[in-house]
C-alpha cells in the first residue's frame, strides 16, 4: 500500500519511484521552457513560473494517532479548508519513530506537492540524538504556524513559591528537584530546564527529570506530590491551575500567553530562556517554487479565518505564522541551539 | 443539593429525545467497534470529534462516552466466537469464553457476557454518581512506587496462569517481558532492540500481539485444519440462554469483577486490562475447580466482563472530578470536552451541573440500551458459527489487517502482526500458552517504567516501595498469591493431622 515507506531498507524498491520521477522532471521542464517561450513571445517583462495548484486530493501526514498531539491541529487545519473550499485534503497518521516515519514518507514523495507533514522539534532532536538520518535539509521547510507555550508547574502545596525560588535550588543542587519533561527526553520541554540551569550555572547533566506516559500523567504525579515539577505544554497545567491546584511558575516564551495573562516569563523573571514548543509544516524534497508559493498563501489564508482564531484561543496556543523562507532560517536557528543544548545534557550522538 | 437530586436533574437531561438518540447512536458504534479487532474506542472517538463538532455539547458527549464503554460490551464477542479478543480488555475472556464455545456453550457465554457487562456497568454508574466527589483525591495517591507494587501484584497473577507445564508458562511469560523491553526507553531515551529500525523505536504495539497471537493463529490452525479435512464445526448444545447452575456460578464473579474494575478504573493507566486479569485470578484463586479455568468455566468469562465494564465508570471519576484522563481512550474524550471549551474538573461540577450529571445519567440509559441491543444479537452472533470455514478465515484476515492498519498507518505491523501468528500458531501446537506473554507485554512495561521512576525520584533508595501503606498492602498481597500454592496443602495436611489426632 505504501511501498514507498520501506525504501531505506530496501533499496532496490527506490529505482522505480526514482525512474518515475525523470518523465515528471521531463515534463515540469517543457512546462518551464513553453512559459519561458511565452514570456519571450510576449516580451512582458520578468519570466514568471506558472502558479501550481493541486490536482487531486492533499495528504496532510501526522505522526501522532488520531487523538493525539498535532493530529488535532491536523485535523482542525482540514476542516477549515473543507469548509472554506481552499484546499481538499484528507489526514492520515504514520506513527512511529518520534515522527521519523511520517517525515521519511513525505520526504520521498520528491517533488510531489500533494503530500505534507505537520512538524515538532522532534525533526531536529531525532537527528541530534542519532535516532534517524533524516534531517529536515531532507524535506522542503513549508511555513510555521504556531507554538504552544510552555510552562513551569509545581503544585499549590510546593514550598516553591516563584520561579526563583526554583533557580536557587538548582543552583544549589541541581539534583534537589524531580521534574517530569512528559515523556520524551531531549525535548523542548527538558530544553527549558537545561537553559534554566544552564542560566544559574548549574550542571544540566545532573538534573533529576523523570518521564511519563505523556503530560497528562506527569500533572497526575506533580498533583499527587510524588514529583516537584513538571514542564510541558501550558494545556497540562493551565486547568490545574484555574482549580487552584497548581502554580505556574513561568513561561518560556519571548511574551506573556493571552490565555493566562496572569503568568510572567521566565525572561521577565531575570532568566534569558526562551524555548517554545512550535508546529511547521514540511513537504517532500524538491519542490518547485510555485509549488512553495502554493502553501504559504493556503497557510496565510487559513491563519486569518475566525476558525483557525478560535482553534489558537481554546488550545492555548500562540498566534504566529511565518512563510516558508522565513521558516526555514527559523529551523536552521532552532537547530544549533538544540545541538548545542543536547551536547550540554550529553544527549548529542557523537559526530553531529 | 446532594447526589440524588443532581442525577434527577440529569435524568430530566438525558432523557431528552434528541440524547436519547444520541445515547443510542453511541452505543451502537461502541458495539460495532468493540465487535471489530484492531480498531478500538480511542481511535474510534478520535475520528468521529470533527463530524460532531456542530452538535450540542452535551448530546456530543453522550454520544462519545456511548461509544467508549459500548466497545467494551462488543469486545467480548469475537474474544468467544473466534478468539479473536477485538481489545486488549478481552483478552481473558477469549480464554474460557472460546473454550465454552467450543463445547457448545457459545450462547451462554455471550448471555453471561451481555449481562454481566449490564450489571457491572450499572453497578460502576452508581459508584460514580455516589463516590465521584470522595474518590477524586484517591487516584492522586498512586505515585510511581504504588504503581510499581500493583504491577507486581498483577505480575503475579500472570504467573498464576502458566497452566499446566511451569517451564512453558514461564516461558511464555518471560518472551513476553522481552517484547516489552524494545522501543525507545523512556527513562534514558536510549533506544533497546530497535535494530535500527525506526518502526520498532516506539515498541510493540499491545493490539498487534494480540491480533497476531490471537486471531492469525486460528486463521492457521483453521487452516490446517481445513487442509486436512477434518474441520471441526462449533455446534451448539442446550439453549442459547443460561442454566440454573451457569447462573448461580455467575453471580459472585459478577460482584467481585464490579469491585475490582470500578476500583482500577479509578487509577490512571491501563485500567481495563489490568482489571480484567486481577478478576480472572481472583476467580481462579478462589474457585475449587482451579484446573478447569480455561477449558470453558463461566466465573472466568462473568468476572473479567464484569471488570473491564466496571472499569468504564471508574475511569470517569479522575476524569470529571480531576481533568486527568486515565487511558487512551479517556485522553480522547477529555480532548473532546475541551473542544467544547469544557474543562473537566470540580468546577465543571460547579458550573455545569447539567452536563456532568447529564452525562452521568445518560451513562444509566446507555447500559440498558446496550444490554437491549446485545441480547437479542446473541442469537445473530452465534450464527457466525455456521460461516464456512473458508469464508471465515479471509474475513478475520481482513477485518483484523483494517483495524491494525486504520489507526497507525504502519505497514510494517501488518508483517508484525503476521510474525506474531506464527508464533502464536507455534505455542498452540506444542501446548505453550499465549495469554501470559501478551499480559506481561502490557505489565513488563509499565512496571519497568514505574519502578526506575521511583528509584529516579528516591535517589536510588528502595526503601521507597515500603514507605506508603498502599505499597505495603500490595507487596503484602503479592507475596500472599505467591506462597497461596505452597502453603495451602501444608495448611490442609496440618488440618487433616489435627483432626486425625
Amino acid at each position: 500500500m505504501q511501498p514507498d515507506s520501506c525504501m531505506s531498507r530496501h533499496p532496490m524498491r527506490a529505482v522505480p519511484e526514482a525512474l518515475r520521477q525523470v518523465p515528471r522532471s521531463i515534463n515540469r521542464l517543457a512546462v518551464l521552457a513553453a512559459g519561458a517561450l511565452l514570456g519571450f513571445a510576449l516580451a512582458a517583462g520578468p519570466v514568471q513560473a506558472q502558479p501550481w495548484k493541486p490536482s487531486r486530493t492533499v495528504e496532510l501526514v501526522v505522526l501522532a494517532s488520531p487523538g493525539g498531539g498535532n493530529d488535532k491541529a491536523a485535523r482542525a487545519l482540514q476542516k477549515i479548508w473543507a469548509d472554506n473550499k481552499i484546499v481538499d485534503a484528507v489526514v492520515t497518521n504514520r506513527v512511529g519513530g518520534g515522527g521519523t516515519l511520517a517525515y521519511t514518507y513525505v520526504s520521498q514523495k520528491t517533488g510531489d506537492a500533494h503530500y505534507i507533514a505537520i512538524a515538532q522539534a522532534g525533526i531536529l532532536t531525532n537527528q541530534l540524538a542519532g535516532r534517524t538520518n533524516l534531517t529536515y535539509n531532507d524535506l522542503t521547510v513549508l511555513p510555521y504556524i504556531g507554538t504552544e507555550p510552555v510552562s513551569l508547574a509545581v503544585r499549590t502545596e510546593s514550598p516553591i513559591k516563584t520561579l526563583k525560588d526554583f533557580a536557587d535550588r538548582l543552583r544549589k543542587d541541581p539534583a534537589s528537584l524531580t521534574i517530569s519533561p512528559g515523556s520524551t527526553l531531549a525535548s523542548t520541554n527538558h530544553f527549558v530546564v537545561a537553559l534554566l540551569a544552564r542560566a544559574v550555572g548549574a550542571d544540566p547533566r545532573r538534573l533529576r527529570m523523570v518521564t511519563f506516559g505523556g503530560g497528562a500523567e506527569a500533572a497526575t504525579n506533580v498533583l499527587g506530590g510524588h514529583i516537584d515539577a513538571m514542564v510541558n505544554a501550558s494545556n497540562n497545567a493551565v486547568p490545574h491551575m484555574q482549580s487552584g491546584k497548581m502554580r505556574i511558575l513561568g513561561i518560556s516564551s519571548p511574551k506573556r500567553s493571552a490565555s493566562m495573562p496572569d503568568v510572567p516569563t521566565f525572561r521577565e523573571m531575570g532568566f534569558d530562556v526562551i524555548q517554545d514548543s512550535w508546529y511547521v509544516f514540511l513537504g517532500p524534497r524538491a519542490m518547485t517554487q510555485p509549488q512553495i508559493d502554493f502553501w504559504d498563501d493556503v497557510f496565510a489564508r487559513t491563519m486569518k479565518t475566525p476558525e483557525w482564531k478560535k482553534f489558537v484561543a481554546d488550545n492555548g496556543w500562540e498566534y504566529g505564522f511565518m512563510p516558508s523562507r522565513e521558516t526555514a532560517a527559523f529551523l536552521k536557528k532552532e537547530h544549533e541551539e538544540a545541538r548545542s543544548i543536547m551536547s550540554d545534557l550529553g544527549a548529542l550522538k557523537a559526530g553531529q | 443539593m446532594d447526589a440524588f437530586d443532581h442525577l434527577l436533574n440529569g435524568f430530566s437531561v438525558a432523557t431528552q429525545p434528541i440524547n436519547l438518540a444520541y445515547v443510542f447512536l453511541g452505543c451502537l458504534l461502541g458495539t460495532v467497534i468493540g465487535v471489530l479487532p484492531g480498531i478500538g474506542p480511542a481511535a474510534a472517538i478520535a475520528l468521529l470529534l470533527p463530524i460532531t463538532y456542530g452538535i450540542e455539547p452535551t448530546s456530543s458527549l453522550i454520544m462519545l462516552c456511548g461509544i467508549y464503554y459500548g466497545a467494551m460490551y462488543g469486545g467480548s464477542t469475537t474474544s468467544i466466537l473466534i478468539n479473536t479478543p477485538g481489545e486488549s480488555s478481552s483478552v481473558m475472556t477469549a480464554l474460557d469464553g472460546y473454550a465454552m464455545a467450543r463445547s457448545g456453550r457459545a450462547g451462554a457465554a455471550l448471555a453471561i457476557s451481555a449481562i454481566a457487562s449490564f450489571i457491572a456497568g450499572t453497578a460502576s454508574v452508581v459508584l460514580l454518581s455516589l463516590l465521584a466527589v470522595p474518590l477524586a483525591g484517591f487516584a492522586l495517591r498512586f505515585g510511581p512506587a504504588e504503581y510499581f507494587t500493583l504491577m507486581l501484584f498483577a505480575m503475579t497473577s500472570v504467573a498464576a496462569l502458566t497452566g499446566a507445564s511451569l517451564a512453558k508458562g514461564l516461558l511464555s511469560m518471560f518472551l513476553g517481558l522481552m517484547f516489552a523491553t524494545i522501543g525507545i526507553d523512556l527513562q534514558s531515551g536510549q533506544q533497546r532492540f530497535t535494530f535500527d529500525m525506526p518502526e520498532l523505536q516506539d515498541g510493540i504495539g499491545f493490539i498487534v500481539v494480540v491480533v497476531g497471537l490471537f486471531a492469525i493463529a486460528e486463521v492457521f490452525i483453521g487452516l490446517e485444519d481445513l487442509l486436512k479435512g477434518r474441520s471441526e464445526i462449533i455446534r451448539l448444545s442446550g439453549s442459547l440462554w443460561l442454566t440454573r447452575d451457569e447462573w448461580r456460578r455467575s453471580l459472585m464473579p459478577i460482584v467481585r469483577g464490579t469491585g475490582i474494575g470500578f476500583f482500577k478504573g479509578v487509577l490512571p493507566g491501563a485500567g481495563a486490562t489490568i482489571a480484567t486479569i486481577l478478576s480472572y485470578s481472583v476467580e481462579r484463586m478462589l474457585s475449587r475447580d482451579k484446573a478447569k479455568f480455561g477449558t470453558g468455566m463461566i466465573e472466568g468469562v462473568a468476572g473479567p466482563e464484569a471488570a473491564n465494564n466496571a472499569s468504564t465508570g471508574g475511569a470517569m471519576v479522575p476524569l470529571l472530578t480531576l481533568g486527568v484522563p486515565g487511558s487512551g481512550s479517556t485522553a480522547v474524550l477529555l480532548a473532546a470536552f475541551i473542544m467544547y471549551g469544557l474543562q473537566p474538573g470540580p468546577l465543571l461540577f460547579e458550573k455545569r451541573p447539567d452536563l456532568v450529571w447529564g452525562l452521568i445519567a445518560s451513562m444509566y440509559i446507555g447500559n440498558l440500551v446496550l444490554l437491549i441491543l446485545n441480547l437479542p444479537l446473541v442469537g445473530v452472533f452465534v450464527r457466525l458459527l455456521h460461516i464456512p470455514i473458508g469464508l471465515l478465515l479471509p474475513m478475520v484476515v481482513s477485518i483484523s489487517a483494517i483495524g491494525i492498519f486504520a489507526v497507525n498507518g504502519n505497514i510494517f505491523e501488518l508483517y508484525l502482526a503476521l510474525g506474531f501468528g506464527v508464533i502464536g500458531y507455534v505455542f498452540r501446537k506444542m501446548a505453550i500458552p499465549v495469554a501470559p506473554l501478551v499480559l506481561s507485554l502490557v505489565l513488563g512495561g509499565m512496571m519497568e517504567q514505574s519502578f526506575r521512576q521511583a528509584m529516579t525520584i528516591s535517589g536510588a533508595d528502595p526503601g521507597v516501595f515500603v514507605r506508603s501503606p498502599i505499597c505495603i498492602a500490595l507487596l503484602a498481597a503479592s507475596a500472599l498469591a505467591l506462597s497461596i500454592p505452597f502453603v495451602a496443602p501444608l495448611l490442609r495436611r496440618f488440618g487433616r493431622r489435627t483432626a486425625a489426632a
